[in-house]
């Protein structure tokens, strides 16, 4: 054989044809040409892909019965458990006589709401909404962190003890901590009402590629020009912001505990941190204010 | 605990392999292509059938840690592994295919006949000989049409690594055999 090139593009069948006829003229052609016709002897013989997907059920039948015995078992105890929240659900609030669906988890998670809106909830995070009142209006309830892209529809509304945003259909994140409040518009148009007693019932309307922040009441306004959250995609990104906040977003990502020089808290901190890689993420947070860093177990402690 | 059995729930509807639908339309999708690999792989003797079986079995029983993204990549793993775990594994037999009467077409000269017999004999003892992975894709281009591309992504291979493969593979066949045509 001697062209390599021509040859392997002969037999992806990725040669013009033009290409193809000058090909069939050589020697390469004629001998590929008689082992491809004595290689179809040694063809697999065909699956009878039913029969062979009937003869494994057969042969796990007995199985199966004992696991369906086990679901069955397991079963009973979730719908049991299902009876228990609700019950609890229906005495801690009784003033609404609505069952309430919680996710919280100590990961990422995404949820897909019964209007088709897609939520991510970071970790630490829970999201619950009414499933009865849901049809009439889309009004969720949010402690921690979470990414939305809505649906178009009827005004949708998420509720955290900071602020209340609204919004027809777009893409957003609210981000509810403690002394912390922020809410970034990724498309479309929100609108943000905090709770905030100084602040009270003022608006703050965001487009596009806008970002509002409400530190221990401190506003603050920013543009993003990222199109997605950044812990999304598995990195905590910040932009000015006081220290011990950077420092509860990493204690929440690697469930750990940090303690601090004091003289730290308040200064400003802009860069990221990785969510998956303790190491690189420690030196991210340490190395730009100067500091040292020490691990123990579950703890770390940073000086000067 | 029930809240994150809740999510579970509402997150996981259609891809789930746990789900029979789910399953069936996995075995229905891969097992065809999953026993030729290992039939060309490993040969007739040593009943690629019977693995392809265990596989799904095995998957079926851990369908709640697998993926619907991840199952054939995890289908091949098993299979691979429990081809390689089979102790009296035998060599590789490449049977002529029943239906199949040489590569003689009613015109040709009693010499051809004769000569493209003894070559098609040649050719099984030579393929015989190949690595597993030589023969796989030869075969899988050759015989069952496939295209690099798609070869890599059954085997996990890089395409650079499918063409070198099927060049080798070639260049064997040619070296023990094409000469003498």
């Amino acid at each position: 054989m001697k062209d390599q090139e021509r040859i392997l593009q002969y037999l992806n069948g990725s040669l013009s044809a033009k290409e193809k006829e000058e090909f069939m003229k050589t020697e390469d052609y004629q001998f590929i040409d008689q082992v491809t016709q004595s290689l179809q002897a040694f063809k697999a013989p065909t699956l009878n892909t039913e029969e062979a997907l009937t003869t494994l059920k057969n042969r796990q039948s007995k199985q199966a019965k004992a696991v369906e015995f086990s679901l069955w078992n397991n079963a009973w105890k979730v719908a049991a458990s299902i009876v228990i929240v609700a019950a609890a659900l229906w005495f801690l609030y009784p003033k609404s006589s609505t069952e309430q669906f919680v996710a919280s988890h100590e990961q990422q998670t995404e949820w897909i709401l019964p209007d088709a809106s897609k939520v991510v909830l970071n970790k630490h995070s829970e999201l619950s909404y009414s499933e009865e009142e849901w049809e009439k209006s889309r009004n969720l309830q949010l402690t921690g962190e979470a990414y939305f892209e809505v649906e178009k529809g009827s005004q949708f509304t998420v509720t955290t003890t900071s602020g209340i945003v609204t919004v027809l259909g777009t893409r957003f994140t609210v981000n509810s901590r403690e002394n912390y409040y922020e809410v970034t518009c990724y498309e479309g148009t929100v609108a943000v009402t905090t709770t905030d007693p100084k602040n009270k019932d003022t608006k703050t309307i965001l487009a596009k590629g806008e970002q509002v922040r409400w530190v221990n009441d401190r506003v603050q306004r920013n543009t993003v020009r990222a199109v997605h959250p950044s812990w999304e995609s598995g990195f905590s990104d910040f932009e000015e912001v006081p220290f011990y906040f950077v420092i509860k977003e990493f204690e929440r990502q690697y469930d750990v505990t940090v303690e601090y020089p004091e003289s730290e808290a308040e200064r400003l901190f802009t860069g990221s941190f990785h969510n998956e890689d303790f190491n690189s993420a420690l030196k991210a947070i340490t190395i730009p204010l100067s500091l040292e860093f020490q691990t123990k177990g579950n703890s770390v402690t940073l000086s000067k | 605990m029930p809240k994150y059995f809740i999510l579970k729930m509402s997150k996981e509807n259609s891809d789930n392999v746990c789900e029979e639908k789910v399953f069936d339309q996995l075995f229905r999708s891969f097992s065809e292509e999953l026993h030729k690999v290992l039939y060309y792989k490993y040969g007739a003797d040593n009943d690629p059938l019977d693995i392809v079986q265990e596989a799904f079995s095995t998957l079926w029983d851990n369908c709640a840690k697998v993926t619907l993204e991840k199952a054939r990549g995890y289908l091949y793993t098993i299979a691979n592994n429990k081809m390689l775990n089979v102790i009296s594994r035998r060599k590789t037999v490449l049977n002529y295919a029943s239906q199949y009467n040489g590569s003689v077409t009613s015109n040709q000269t009693p010499q051809y006949v004769l000569e493209s017999k003894e070559f098609d004999h040649k050719l099984k003892t030579v393929l015989e000989s190949l690595t597993e992975d030589q023969r796989v894709t030869l075969m899988m281009n050759r015989v069952e049409g496939k295209r690099h591309k798609e070869i890599a992504e059954i085997l996990g291979i890089s395409t650079k690594a499918v063409e070198k493969r099927i060049y080798k593979a070639l260049s064997i066949i040619e070296e023990q055999l094409g000469k003498k045509i």
